[in-house]
């Protein structure tokens, strides 16, 4: 009985049993903290912000191969846009001299309109721009980093955007690397306009599909093809900023496809909206 | 006796380096968490390293923090393929590759189902089936290729005493 006990005390303190049981107990704390939603903590999200930085310098030095054959292969594709599009300049080039002035001449005009409707000019925004340097945005929990040399204006929830329309908003940053929450994150809301009615509703991101819209009071109006565009409630994103067009209608289900491809984009705009709110 | 120090340190590399490509690759097909997976379970560990289970944890902390996962999924992960496999010896379940992939298979049906599951019920979320198999599949069919090139690795610093 004693020499049997013995034994099974001595199987457990095997140099072998103790690092199963080290494995064993690292994966529940791993499970701990992954059902305990420990990621929602300030403490999670500041060390988070923290390492963020770290995280990135490290694997920008270990992937810099991975990086090289990348930017290599951009670089291969972009030369063949360009010579593309050096190809379709000269072909067009005769066309667009005799349609250049017909758009000088319409552009006098809307102006001219525009003066007589005592139209307000477009709203404007200060911006900084930022560089994409990691694009995670085919996952679920689509986010990009973006590195600036103005850091020291960014904050948490500047939106994001790209010559087009809105992209997301910043959700964490550290020295000079800050993480972009993209539009189609499973965990993004945005207070949406949908087409000249102003139909009020939230779009929730969903991962590698379309965004979609809940919420909405008047969904059977909505049609294919009607504008999206921020609502400006919720004070994070200014109003009247393109984000989308409807792609899908089905019942109370819209699908929005979204204005902006991050991964065609270098560097995105994060406007300075709160900042310019709080100052005045 | 077999020396694995060699070929540890070569795979340990190997892991950091796929998991830093995290910033590089952006594909749907390819989740490279996954595939460092498929690399942890195919290595034949040595049992009595405690130091393992230690870097393959702060390998998924530092995962996480760069794709921006939730805290603890990815260590868990890493780990799960880790025990695995010392389960499957613990109970004396022979270590041929054909049985090694079968359970690798299941396994992979099995987490596919959980993450289809878990988005659907949590953040009532819909996947195409295709966008949610594909990954797995991937690393399903890059099981054999793998396990030719890490067993070739590590049978190269078996050292006989």
């Amino acid at each position: 009985m004693r020499l049997s006990r013995n034994l099974r005390v001595q199987k457990i303190l095997s140099p072998s049993s103790r690092v199963f049981i080290l494995a064993i107990t690292l994966f529940i704390i791993s499970l701990i903290l992954f059902f305990g939603r420990f990621e929602l903590t300030q403490s999670a999200k500041n060390l988070r912000s923290y390492l963020t930085n770290i995280s990135y310098s490290i694997s920008y030095i270990v992937s810099t191969p991975s990086n090289l054959i990348n930017s290599g292969i951009q670089s291969v594709r972009d030369l063949k846009e360009i010579y593309h599009q050096l190809n379709e300049y000269n072909r067009n080039k005769l066309i667009d001299s005799l349609s250049f002035q017909e758009i000088i001449s319409m552009k006098l005009k809307i102006a001219q309109y525009e003066d007589l409707l005592n139209l307000a000019a477009d709203q404007e925004y200060d911006f900084i721009t930022s560089r994409i340097v990691a694009d995670f945005s085919n996952k679920l929990i689509g986010s990009i980093l973006i590195k600036s040399n103005e850091t020291k204006k960014i904050f948490v929830d500047m939106p994001a955007a790209g010559p087009n329309g809105i992209l997301g908003r910043v959700s964490s940053l550290d020295n000079n690397i800050a993480r972009v929450l993209l539009l189609n994150n499973i965990n993004s809301r945005l207070p949406v306009s949908i087409s000249e009615d102003a139909h009020q509703g939230i779009m929730i991101g969903q991962g590698q599909n379309n965004p979609i819209i809940k919420y909405l009071k008047k969904y059977k109006k909505i049609k294919v093809g009607d504008l999206v565009t921020t609502s400006g409630k919720g004070g994070i994103f200014p109003p009247y900023l393109v984000v989308g067009q409807v792609a899908r209608t089905e019942g109370e289900r819209i699908e929005v496809e979204l204005i902006e491809d991050v991964s065609q984009l270098t560097h995105l705009m994060l406007l300075n909206y709160k900042f310019k709110q709080d100052n005045e | 006796m077999i020396d694995f120090k060699i070929s540890n340190l070569i795979f340990y590399f190997i892991l950091f380096f796929i998991v830093s490509s995290n910033i590089v690759f952006n594909s749907i097909y390819f989740d490279l968490t996954l595939i460092s997976g498929l690399i942890i379970y195919v290595l034949r560990w040595s049992h009595t390293n405690w130091i393992i289970c230690i870097i393959l944890f702060l390998f998924g902390v530092y995962n996480d923090i760069l794709v921006s996962t939730p805290f603890g999924y990815t260590s868990s992960l890493f780990l799960c393929f880790y025990l695995i496999d010392r389960i499957r010896s613990f109970l004396s379940v022979p270590s041929n590759t054909n049985i090694k992939f079968i359970i690798f298979s299941l396994l992979m049906i099995i987490l596919s189902s959980m993450n289809y599951f878990t988005i659907y019920f949590i953040y009532n979320i819909p996947i195409p089936f295709f966008i949610n198999i594909m990954p797995y599949l991937v690393v399903v069919l890059l099981y054999y290729p793998l396990d030719f090139i890490i067993s070739y690795i590590q049978t190269k610093y078996v050292r006989i005493k």
